[in-house]
């Protein structure tokens, strides 16, 4: 037992080291967006297995480029290449975009607010038909100010009422949005502005100005939708304070999801970042194929997209755990293995059996015997086993299992087996059982008379039967 | 039957709920569903199988008693289905937080694993059993998961047919994994065991958790099917001062500890290497 323990030990500290050993290799992963000119900024496996893939393509000067067409785009799927069978050129897919606008106390200082609504007036106003936008503010709360929708001018009142005031939960302000984008179909945007640090890190913010999730839960949060988080820091950088922003915190938000980041010192700026984005967007191809290995497995496919000589490396992971399809053939084809492991220790036993029987009764081999007798059999007492091992069948002499009443091979019945030395007696008074060596009965205190008659008198009936 | 026959029919039965479970969940086309009504799904359905048939194993194999099986196994069944659609969603959770691979496959059955092994609560009524009984199928899960996932980044480019069998095979893997360490836990844990010398059950090696039940009943942790063993006659269970053999008030039959008898509603104190008579049955109580 102490070696079996030991042995299940091992077994799992093998396991665990495997474990932490395999874990840091599948969690490098690779980046999803390169900054060369060719980067994917959205993989879509909504309509898996066919997968969708959002590409922006930039000239050397860093301007989008708008004019490739289906040849000029390769994709290989873990090292096969694949045949697109969707080509959307630039500008002609839909996208949802979410902007989420800080509206703490501190947007109030030199017009930053102003600065945040005239850039998001203009971002709408770039909406194409299709496109949509939905508008979401915060500070101590988070609050959909606008949900999804097509209609500019509902954005724009929505707008025109970002208030300032209270702290800042920009992480939770994250969750939210990708909340709201995650079942939108088609290019998924989230644009984050910022012009502070999370109340949650600052010690001097009151406890609820800040977010209850931390920055680790929004990023994770994000990457496990899939979800990258264009985050855009306004105003002054922090010089280590309280004020400001912690540009260490928004580049690991935008690097942590597969987004940007992007900075802009002055509110005034803002209107050409969020047109520029927009721009950007817009400018997207978007390349669809089916995948050469349409499995439901949850394992990740890795992407590379060619276009004009440059190559940008994305992957994907399809979502289940565990996806089955079964077929009865496979499923006998297994069944009858397991079958006949069930029934494989019976067998040895009674192969077993055959020759223990075999060896010093020499006529044994045909007795059928139960297979838990034979099991057990080196583990019997001895003095039961040199009780038993010796009964034989008074009519045909074969060897007979422990306790056997009538021979297995002739059937002839067999004399009862002296009685054990405890056999139960009963009270002569009340009937109920007397235990073992008692005087009196326990029950009513007749005292037990101790004679030898009822012992010979049951072998006597025993013998005679 | 000894602990280690014990551990290969629960394993084998484990082996044999998974591929029940294939075959129910395969037969059904969740990959059109949603992930989480899919999630929940397949884990009711393994949950179901796995749970009914490696709680049965003890009353088919050792007991050998269909009716005792078939009650286990619904028991347990039920609880692998609650059990299996929670752990499910939780594991497809985690998988997607993970980001799937290695860590996420393994992480997800540990957590399904831990779920169908702490069924045994509803199957034993016991905390402390359920427990140890969660802690193997976390093992299971964990060790079974490995072994599917390396199986699919072994055939990872395969043909769709090869898939189908590999689904199959990992799914038997795992539920073998399961099955086998439950009761391995079990008796790695226990403090004590009980070994059966004479009698139908002779050879019979049961551990004690916290307390086993012995008697004719075939719902009694020791099933002793023998002359002079009453319907319930006597408890194991560990007090502070260790290990003691209480034979239940009105047990109408024999019972001694070491040559001393006990009578119903008394208990004696055991130690390692006692001897027991249970009617007509002797036990040998081995403690650690």
């Amino acid at each position: 037992m102490r070696r079996f323990s030991l042995l299940l030990l091992a077994l799992v500290l093998g396991l665990l080291l495997t474990f932490a050993l395999i874990v840091p290799i599948a969690s490098q992963g690779q980046p999803l967006a390169g900054s060369g000119p060719v980067r994917v900024t959205q993989v879509d496996t909504s309509t898996y297995p066919q997968v969708s893939i959002f590409a922006a393509v930039s000239d050397p000067a860093g301007a989008p480029r708008g004019d490739l067409s289906r040849a000029d785009f390769q994709i290989v799927e873990d090292g096969a290449p694949v045949e697109l069978t969707d080509f959307v050129g630039a500008g002609g897919s839909s996208i949802s975009t979410a902007l989420v606008i800080d509206r703490s106390l501190s947007m109030e200082d030199a017009d930053k607010i102003a600065g945040a609504r005239a850039a998001a007036d203009a971002f709408v106003s770039m909406l194409r038909p299709g496109d949509q936008a939905a508008l979401i503010g915060f500070n101590d709360r988070v609050r959909t100010l606008e949900p999804f929708t097509a209609d500019q001018a509902e954005l724009h009142a929505a707008i025109a009422r970002l208030r300032p005031a209270g702290g800042t939960a920009l992480y939770d302000s994250v969750i939210a949005g990708v909340d709201l984008l995650r079942d939108q179909p088609g290019r998924r945007a989230l644009l984050v502005l910022t012009d502070g640090q999370d109340c949650r890190d600052i010690v001097s913010c009151p406890a609820d100005a800040g977010s209850a999730h931390s920055l680790r839960d929004a990023i994770d949060y994000a990457a496990e939708s899939g979800q990258a988080v264009y985050v855009i820091g306004l105003g002054d950088r922090s010089s280590g304070g309280d004020d400001g922003v912690d540009e260490g915190v928004l580049r690991q938000l935008a690097s942590g999801t597969e987004g940007s980041y992007y900075y802009s010192p002055d509110a005034a700026d803002l209107t050409d970042l969020y047109t520029a984005l927009a721009g950007s967007l817009q400018g997207e191809y978007r390349l669809s194929y089916v995948s050469p290995r349409p499995f439901y497995d949850g394992t990740r496919r890795d992407i590379v997209v060619m276009v004009a000589g440059e190559r940008a490396g994305a992957g994907c992971t399809e979502r289940h755990l565990i996806n089955v399809t079964s077929s009865p053939l496979v499923g006998a084809a297994l069944l009858l293995p397991l079958l006949g492991l069930l029934l494989l220790p019976g067998w040895v036993a009674a192969r077993r059996a055959r020759g223990v029987a075999a060896g010093p009764a020499g006529s044994g081999g045909a007795l059928p015997v139960a297979p838990e007798v034979i099991v057990v059999a080196p583990e019997v007492a001895p003095a039961a086993a040199t009780s038993s091992a010796g009964a034989r069948c008074t009519g045909c002499d074969a060897p007979l299992r422990p306790g056997a009443r009538f021979c297995g091979r002739c059937g002839a019945s067999q004399p009862a087996p002296a009685p054990a030395a405890e056999r139960r007696a009963f009270c002569d008074m009340c009937g109920r059982p007397l235990l073992p060596a008692a005087g009196f009965c326990t029950a009513c205190g007749e005292p037990v008379r101790q004679t030898q008659d009822w012992v010979e008198d049951a072998s006597a009936r025993g013998a005679h039967r | 039957m000894s602990k280690r026959l014990q551990i290969y029919y629960s394993a084998i039965f484990g082996a044999l709920g998974g591929l029940a479970g294939w075959w129910l969940i395969g037969s059904v086309a969740t990959q059109t569903w949603g992930i989480w009504p899919a999630a929940a799904f397949v884990g009711a359905g393994l949950g179901l199988c796995m749970g009914a048939l490696v709680a049965s194993a003890d009353g088919a194999m050792v007991k050998r008693k269909p009716l005792r099986a078939a009650r286990d196994g619904i028991l347990g069944g039920l609880a692998g289905l609650v059990a299996g659609a929670l752990g499910m969603l939780l594991a497809q959770g985690a998988f997607l937080a993970l980001l799937g691979g290695w860590a996420g496959r393994a992480l997800s059955w540990m957590l399904l694993g831990l779920l169908i092994g702490a069924g045994d609560l509803l199957v034993s009524r016991r905390p402390q059993r359920a427990i140890y009984a969660g802690l193997g199928g976390l093992a299971g899960g964990l060790a079974g998961g490995l072994l599917y996932e390396g199986l699919t980044q072994l055939f990872l480019a395969q043909s769709g047919a090869a898939q189908v069998v590999l689904s199959g095979v990992g799914l038997v893997i795992i539920g073998a994994c399961v099955g086998a360490l439950i009761p391995l836990a079990r008796q790695v844990f226990a403090r004590g065991e009980l070994r059966v010398i004479s009698g139908e059950q002779a050879g019979l090696v049961r551990e004690v958790t916290d307390n086993a039940s012995i008697g004719r009943y075939d719902g009694n942790d020791l099933y002793l099917p023998d002359t002079g063993v009453a319907w319930r006659h006597a408890v194991v269970r560990r007090g502070d001062a260790g290990f003691e053999l209480a034979v239940l008030p009105g047990a109408d039959g024999l019972a001694q500890v070491a040559g001393l008898a006990v009578d119903p509603g008394a208990s004696r104190p055991l130690r390692s290497g006692d001897r027991i008579r249970i009617g007509e049955v002797e036990l040998e109580f081995v403690g650690r």
